[in-house]
């Protein structure tokens, strides 16, 4: 039977790094998505990814559980993501890992390529602040509160941040809003 | 809860994820346009939002991340050092002295026989080498010291050329009477001669000077000069 992920930290909180091992291997793909949606770049991803749990490892014993250990884990790689962003100044490019890949019509690919990249371009030029809660709240689905937690900020500030960045997101994607509608 | 735009808004986007919309953010809806529009957008918000999110598969960092934590702790992380440690330990206590008890009041009233075992420093025995060949060429009166003279310590010959290799002449004193008999000797002569064959007594001449007679120019009577020696 599968240990939780509590018994897991106790036991790597105790020094058992094959506890931790386990852990790692049961997030590292989370980390490394929202590494990769705040930074969009694979390279830096992977760093980050790495960086967030030999952070977690050294911090693990100021881990008191008082939220999850992913929402835990998912703050420290918020702030490196931030931290990397604010000191190189990555600049985000729209994601392409699937341009022209796959063998459609010309016309669709190339529509759906258009939305896409219009999309992704208009998300990575949202403040940081906003992109980060977007991503958070929107495609990961996390609620206002855990999102709060991740961010080290309040629910209603959460709130009030997500409604800004759809309303200045909204905007940049109207006509394809429409398309999608129709 | 109060149903403002900014908790609607975030009511909707739960909405376009499946969940009910409450009642109180249904009654804003009707009468507020933005939130209206966001209503009716949602859905095809949403869909191009999760359009847009594509992530390559993720490495698999366990073997790095393992590699870079720092090992745990050990107490026998310091084992290397107990070789060397002891081996200085060892080597400060062969080379430390004996204590020397340091000794009470008592004991040291009773310390004549510490002191008898401390060997006292050898004397100086600095030869008083005579000169046998000024001697010989000149056997005549070699020093010749008047009474006071004779009583001080530093006066008297030293022991030291006893032991000397050097043989020293005999010196013999001879006290000089004076010819007339209320007079006192006035003077010890200490003469010394080398010779054996030679008389003692031509050998020995002092001259007396009496004190009355003394020219009185010449200042105090215990002047060696006036004593005419």
């Amino acid at each position: 039977m599968a240990k939780s992920d509590e018994e897991l930290v106790s036991q790597a909180q105790a020094g058992d790094q094959g506890a931790f091992d386990e852990l790692v291997a049961r997030h590292q793909d989370r980390v490394f998505a929202l590494s990769y949606r705040i930074l969009a770049n694979v390279d830096d991803a992977a760093d980050i990814q790495q960086e967030t749990f030999v952070r977690a490892w050294t911090s693990l014993k100021s881990f008191k559980r008082r939220a999850a250990f992913s929402t835990w884990l998912h703050r420290i790689t918020v702030n490196l993501c931030l931290s990397r962003k604010r000191r190189a100044l990555v600049q985000v490019e729209p994601l392409e890992e699937e341009r022209a890949s796959h063998a459609e019509s010309a016309v669709a690919c190339l529509q759906r390529m258009e939305t896409k990249t219009v999309v992704q371009a208009a998300i990575a030029e949202l403040p940081d602040h906003y992109r980060v809660l977007m991503i958070l709240r929107e495609i990961e689905g996390r609620s206002c509160e855990e999102t709060a937690m991740i961010v080290g900020s309040s629910a209603e500030s959460v709130r009030t941040g997500l409604y800004r960045a759809r309303k200045l997101l909204r905007e940049k994607i109207r006509p394809y809003l429409e398309e999608v509608d129709s | 809860m109060k149903w403002d735009c900014i908790a609607v808004d975030d009511a909707i986007s739960d909405w376009a994820r499946g969940i009910e919309l409450p009642e109180g953010a249904r009654l804003h809806i009707a009468r507020c346009p933005d939130c209206s529009e966001a209503f009716e957008e949602a859905k095809a918000f949403r869909e191009l939002v999760l359009s847009a999110d594509c992530v390559p598969d993720s490495p698999d960092c366990r073997s790095a991340v393992m590699a870079r934590l720092p090992r745990p702790k050990s107490a026998w992380r310091f084992a290397w050092a107990a070789v060397p440690i002891a081996v200085i330990v060892a080597v400060l206590t062969l080379m430390r002295p004996v204590p020397t008890p340091t000794a009470p009041q008592h004991i040291v009233k009773k310390s004549p026989v510490v002191q008898q075992q401390a060997p006292a420093p050898p004397p100086v025995i600095v030869p008083e080498t005579p000169k046998p060949a000024t001697i010989a060429e000149t056997p005549k009166v070699r020093r010749v010291h008047h009474r006071r003279a004779a009583v001080r310590p530093k006066r008297v010959p030293p022991p030291a050329p006893k032991e000397s290799p050097v043989e020293q002449p005999p010196e013999q004193v001879c006290v000089v009477k004076p010819s007339e008999p209320d007079t006192q000797p006035v003077a010890m002569v200490y003469v010394t001669w080398d010779e054996p064959n030679l008389d003692q007594s031509y050998k020995c001449m002092v001259t007396e000077s009496e004190p009355q007679t003394m020219p009185e120019q010449n200042g105090g009577t215990n002047n060696e000069t006036n004593r005419g020696i």
